[in-house]
């Protein structure tokens, strides 16, 4: 389930777009390489859906005056596509699991950051910032599974993962709110930024698949020659209408009541 | 074979779960109908049948606020506001409007619903889950809130009834900012003292050593000038 979970995907509807490749020394990486790449969302610019949180004056209260949206799409002026998971698919040697904690905060009501990387075995800690409670629920199909209320202040909530997976999670309180860990058994994955750019570090050189992921957009994967002592750069397009592949996540069926129901 | 046929077809229903999923998450409203009801007991049953000349002779409300909410309005609104909205999937960007006369009966199914439970509002004596009944004090400054609300959904069923989708998407503000003006005074929570602050408790008390305080009891109307001839 672990490693395939992308390759399933990639191997039965992607197919493979190669360019924007090129290498250049780097010193001082030994006998590994470095990816360094972009991520580009082209066409015209998407439109996130309003969120009404008018269900839950507490987070209504943190965006007076304004129109909270829901944060699918982040795309630059310059067309820079935030919020993609990139990784590398195939087997590698072991390296050792981090001992810190991947960070998931829940914030005005939303989940910061939406989509986040991690490693087999690494903790996942869910921290409440907002003056709300939270229902942290988790969409596994692999063995990840948790669901917690999470009380205003409350002490974070840790979670070691398990298996490898796309994980979904969501709050059965605020139906809006929804994020994504890419769990991996490598440490070749990184997310982009809202400049589009993302950096996958120590890579073993040697042919590599790249790919890369949004919630909306689908998956689409590069093939990379990554040279030790060298980076390699790669960009992404992503368009209206390509073809990409979908990656299974298993959804929620949130229990009516604690969705969006008023509560006076 | 056999695998291979299973492989496409898993695939193919991946990919249309992933773009059900993704048009899905794209602006659509709650629905609400299966949302818990207010656990408070209802109103008393009649005794008897009423008849000419028995029985009660003015509007009885049966509900609260909570469950005229969840079950009338949110899904009324949320037939106004999903008619007109935008959304992005993997096919680019569209404007969702109604199309057909169908597509319009369903707005002004919406709007009457939602303008007409507004009334439903004010019928006298309708409590709130928590916080019970407005207090008399508040009467008229609720009654208010919920004509703001009814005449925002009237404008939506009228632009509705002439198909006018940019109107009816300005109607869908002037509800939401209705909607959120009421809230920010009259919907309280049960755990939570500081959020209930400078609202209106009707029988809603604080925990001992809150510092929330209710909403000031609204200002006289000041008396009419007296006449001079």
């Amino acid at each position: 389930m672990k490693k395939a979970l992308f390759s399933f995907a990639a191997a039965t509807a992607a197919p493979l777009v190669m360019f924007g490749i090129a290498s250049t020394p780097v010193a001082g990486q030994g006998s590994t390489g470095t990816i360094v790449g972009h991520v580009k969302y082209m066409g015209p610019t998407p439109v996130n859906p309003i969120i009404r949180m008018g269900a839950d004056p507490r987070c209504n209260k943190l965006y007076v005056g304004k129109r909270p949206t829901s944060e699918a799409f982040i795309v630059g002026a310059d067309g820079a596509f935030a919020n993609v998971l990139v990784n590398l698919d195939g087997s590698f040697p072991a390296t050792p699991v981090p001992t810190t904690p991947v960070v998931l905060d829940q914030k005005d009501c939303q989940y910061v950051p939406r989509v986040l990387g991690a490693r087999i075995g690494q903790t996942l800690q869910v921290k409440n910032d907002d003056p709300t409670e939270h229902n942290l629920h988790s969409a596994s199909m692999a063995g990840n599974d948790f669901n917690t209320t999470q009380p205003i202040k409350s002490p974070p909530f840790e979670f070691k993962l398990k298996a490898g997976e796309l994980l979904h999670v969501r709050c059965d309180n605020h139906t809006w709110m929804t994020g994504y860990v890419g769990i991996f058994d490598n440490p070749y994955f990184a997310v982009s930024g809202t400049d589009g750019t993302f950096t996958i570090a120590n890579v073993p050189p040697g042919k590599q698949t790249v790919k890369a992921w949004h919630e909306v957009m689908g998956m689409q994967t590069q093939m990379v020659d990554v040279q030790a002592g060298k980076t390699t750069t790669i960009d992404f397009t992503f368009a209206p209408g390509q073809k990409t592949a979908s990656v299974p996540i298993h959804d929620l069926v949130v229990p009516m009541q604690m969705a969006t129901a008023l509560t006076h | 074979m056999r695998t291979y046929r299973w492989m496409f077809l898993a695939t193919f229903a991946l990919v249309l779960g992933s773009i059900a999923s993704a048009q899905q998450g794209a602006g659509s409203q709650e629905d609400t109908r299966a949302a818990k009801p207010c656990e408070l007991p209802g109103a008393a049953a009649m005794n008897t049948p009423a008849t000419d000349t028995t029985g009660p002779a003015t509007m009885a409300p049966k509900g609260y606020v909570k469950d005229l909410m969840n079950y009338m309005m949110m899904p009324a609104a949320a037939g106004v506001w999903n008619a007109v909205s935008t959304s992005t999937d993997q096919t680019g960007v569209h404007e969702n409007r109604p199309q057909s006369d169908d597509d319009w009966n369903k707005v002004i199914a919406s709007a009457t619903e939602l303008a007409e439970t507004t009334n439903l509002l004010m019928v006298p004596g309708r409590r709130r889950c928590v916080g019970g009944a407005i207090p008399e004090a508040f009467q008229t400054d609720w009654r208010r809130k919920a004509r703001e609300v009814g005449e925002a959904a009237n404008i939506a069923l009228i632009v509705a009834k002439k198909h006018d989708a940019d109107a009816l998407g300005e109607a869908g503000e002037r509800i939401d900012v209705a909607c959120d003006q009421c809230h920010e005074r009259y919907q309280l929570l049960d755990d939570d003292p500081t959020d209930n602050n400078n609202k209106v408790w009707g029988t809603w008390k604080p925990k001992a050593g809150s510092k929330a305080k209710p909403a000031a009891l609204p200002k006289a109307a000041a008396p009419a000038p007296a006449k001079t001839n």
